[in-house]
């Protein structure tokens, strides 16, 4: 019986992998068939969607960004480009201390469906001019068409 | 008289290995974070946008709309005959003149015809044979044609990532019709193999069949 047990802990603690940071904003992804998967290793997350919490700095449509686990506090052009400045740096930073190449980082996007392209379009500006140019925007599983 | 192995109570450890096995439960989420890949082109200040003199049967404008209407324009789809795509024929009034192509997710038809370019028609893309290191491929004629992608202010994300999922769709259509035809193995168990000559190979057909949209390149 314990062996059973001890079986399922072992399965569930090779499988686990801890939640680095927690949305503070509510975001439905949309789908798509041609996905590929996220290299976890060396990919930080950008969210952008409704905040959830207060205190959070609201750009076009109401919608704010969060980077890592912190949400912007200013939407200005400055205060965005200050924000994507830190948080492409800390990547950086994290990254070489895994050993992991800081040029080849993934920057994942986990955008809502609904957002204007204006402030989409603001933050891939930011991220380009920090020269962080390998992105990924994270996508469902469309399960109807399958692939 | 043999003596008895002294034995230890085991009972209490299935009760901790339960606790433990909840609490790996609760806090394991089987994510599968998957998402469109791209390369998003280097920033210079000088915005000049440097107009290379592109053949205008090379590009192919892709337009998403205020109203998330997408309008196509190419030197094949020019005139009369530029293509209008919706989910929401609603939003399609009448006053634009354009074709009706049907849902967004047709687009992958148009981008196939474009990056494709079989017959090698004159309004469609040019092929220009260029040396492909990778996995000795050899020669290829490789398609000069871009998309050059563009999203008006109001446009939502979801129509925009609808529309590179259909790019993403047809630029996979063709890299799988060559490796089958060069390896006679579908495209994603090459990208997926673990094999370096497999590797080689998966970076050969990639380069040979390229995903050149403007505004956000892609590997």
């Amino acid at each position: 019986m314990s062996d059973i047990i001890f079986m399922f802990l072992f399965f569930f603690m090779v499988i686990t992998t801890m939640r680095e940071s927690e949305a503070k904003v509510k975001f439905t992804q949309p789908s798509a068939t041609e996905y590929q998967k996220l290299d976890k290793k060396n990919s930080y997350t950008v969210y952008m969607g409704e905040p959830t919490v207060q205190g959070a700095a609201l750009l076009d449509n109401s919608v704010s960004i969060q980077f890592n686990d912190k949400l912007a506090t200013s939407t200005t052009d400055e205060g965005l480009k200050l924000a994507v400045d830190e948080f492409v740096q800390s990547s950086r930073d994290a990254s070489a201390l895994k050993n992991e190449d800081p040029d080849r980082i993934t920057y994942y996007l986990k955008i809502d469906n609904q957002t204007r392209m204006t402030a989409v379009n603001q933050l891939k500006l930011a991220l380009r001019k920090k020269n962080a140019l390998k992105i990924q925007y994270a996508t469902n599983k469309d399960v109807k068409k399958g692939k | 008289m043999a003596r008895k192995a002294p034995s230890i109570n085991t009972s209490s450890s299935a009760d901790i290995s339960f606790l433990l096995l909840t609490f790996f439960l609760l806090t394991s989420n089987i994510s599968s974070d998957q998402g469109i890949m791209r390369q998003l082109p280097k920033y210079s200040k000088d915005v000049v946008e440097q107009e290379v003199e592109i053949n205008t049967r090379n590009i192919l404008r892709v337009k998403v709309t205020n109203k998330n209407i997408v309008m196509i324009e190419g030197a094949k789809w020019t005139g009369n005959n530029w293509v209008m795509l919706s989910d929401n024929r609603a939003g399609v009034n009448s006053s634009n003149q354009g074709n009706y192509g049907g849902e967004i997710s047709t687009l992958h038809e148009i981008a196939y015809e474009f990056f494709g370019n079989p017959r090698n028609e004159p309004d469609l893309p040019t092929r220009k044979s260029t040396p492909i290191s990778e996995a000795e491929f050899g020669d290829f004629d490789i398609s000069e044609g871009v998309v050059s992608l563009e999203c008006q202010n109001y446009a939502t994300y979801e129509t925009y990532i609808k529309v590179h999922n259909e790019l993403s769709r047809a630029i996979n259509i063709l890299r799988d019709e060559l490796s089958k035809e060069k390896y006679g193995k579908s495209f994603k168990v090459l990208d997926e193999s673990n094999e370096d000559a497999d590797k080689e190979k998966a970076k050969a057909i990639k380069k040979a069949n390229p995903m050149n949209i403007s505004g956000s390149s892609s590997n």
